[in-house]
């Protein structure tokens, strides 16, 4: 928690193993023996956010129209970006690429790849119940995110200041509406 | 050539050395620490001849966030007269492509996107007039193929940024966590399914028939 707050204050290459330390009220020693370096430390805090909500197993209740689903993914995707950080912390590690492009390539592997896994599961199991048409989950689930992400997480990232907008349902049900023209069980072929 | 428009020309001659010499100098150093006076040098003008043409580092650095997007290289192809719906979003994606790879979009991207905590409000107006403005031009070319009867009437705002978020998918987030990232070699195919998607979504119905058949008769 001291680390996140403090990426988030200073940015990467400010922020300073000691005074991290000295906010979480641990000695350096103790900081090196859990994180060997400062990219270490910023990794386990990317995979940290990542975790407590990139998960989506279990999203799909008895009852559920594919709309539904949907929206409670979409919710959940943006709930990672816009509650727990994420934007800030994918600004951080954009403008730290060129110095640290280890660090950046993680961060994708988490927030991006493994995330897109995720959702592909959830398409997959979608699929397996007939909700929707049989069709590629993976370049789906890529679809999906892209066009979620277009409309919320990409202005957020040139705005600090930006939440997600007063219309929000209306934009997420926009994009269901596009997921599900291409791949709702009513789709044309 | 009279001499009012002599002049003109050698001074958007100078505005073009002056945002080449300032691109790169920005692409190297990121946005702090370009400097105005090595940026006069390397255009090979006078620093009163750059403060002439741009007041402040800022406005520089917008004008050539302005200049990659809706400059000469980066000006979509808006006449959509005698080009089916899908062959004027291919020439959208190529333009589009050209401007990422070969234009150091991403790069210029990151330095905007670096400089939100410390400078916001440039930040904004990069936005406004880079990604934004083309928006606008991308929104004004849907519309013009709704009005044709090509796609159907819907949400053009968002629709528009549909088709932007899949491209982008493949083309901009893998990118800008990896410096120098290559073209991938199926990224023409990637762009096409995307272009198929969304006139799946947002094509009228005889729209999306027709250029199929013509794939079949060849």
């Amino acid at each position: 928690m001291a680390a996140r707050d403090n990426f988030l204050k200073n940015g990467y290459s400010r922020a300073g193993m000691a005074e991290i330390a000295r906010d979480a009220d641990v000695s350096t020693a103790t900081l090196y023996k859990h994180f060997a370096s400062k990219e270490a430390l910023f990794s386990a805090v990317v995979r940290n956010v990542a975790r407590s909500t990139g998960d989506y197993s279990g999203v799909i209740d008895p009852g559920d129209t594919a709309r539904e689903v949907l929206y409670k993914l979409c919710r959940a995707y943006l709930s990672v970006q816009f509650d727990s950080n994420a934007n800030a912390l994918l600004r951080i590690v954009i403008a730290e690429v060129p110095g640290a492009p280890g660090l950046a390539g993680d961060m994708y592997e988490v927030l991006g790849n493994r995330r897109n896994d995720s959702l592909m599961h959830v398409l997959d199991e979608l699929i397996s119940r007939g909700m929707l048409k049989p069709h590629d989950s993976a370049f789906g689930a890529r679809l999906g995110a892209g066009m979620l992400k277009e409309i919320f997480v990409w202005p957020a990232l040139f705005d600090a200041e930006l939440g997600l907008p007063p219309d929000t349902d209306e934009k997420i049900h926009r994009v269901i509406d596009a997921y599900l023209a291409l791949y709702g069980p009513d789709a044309s072929d | 050539m009279g001499l009012a428009s002599y002049r003109r020309s050698v001074s958007e001659t100078k505005r073009a050395a002056i945002l080449k010499a300032a691109r790169e100098n920005f692409l190297k150093g990121g946005y702090s620490r370009a400097a105005m006076a090595e940026i006069a040098r390397d255009a090979d003008v006078s620093t009163a001849t750059l403060y002439k043409h741009f007041s402040s580092k800022d406005a520089l650095f917008t004008a050539i966030v302005q200049d990659a997007y809706t400059g000469t290289d980066g000006s979509l192809h808006t006449d959509i007269t005698g080009l089916s719906a899908r062959d004027v979003l291919r020439n959208i994606g190529s333009t589009y492509m050209h401007q990422q790879f070969e234009g150091q979009m991403n790069a210029l991207l990151r330095i905007v996107i670096a400089e939100v905590p410390s400078a916001p409000q440039l930040a904004r107006e990069a936005y406004e007039n880079g990604v934004l403005a083309r928006y606008e031009q991308i929104q004004q070319v849907i519309e013009a193929l709704v009005a044709r009867g090509d796609l159907k009437p819907h949400n053009i705002h968002d629709g528009a940024r549909h088709l932007g978020g899949m491209v982008k998918e493949f083309v901009v987030w893998p990118a800008l966590f990896t410096p120098d990232f290559q073209k991938p070699d199926d990224i023409d195919a990637k762009i096409d399914a995307c272009i198929d998607a969304y006139l799946k979504i947002y094509g009228a119905e005889s729209a999306v028939a027709r250029p199929r058949e013509k794939e079949i008769g060849t």
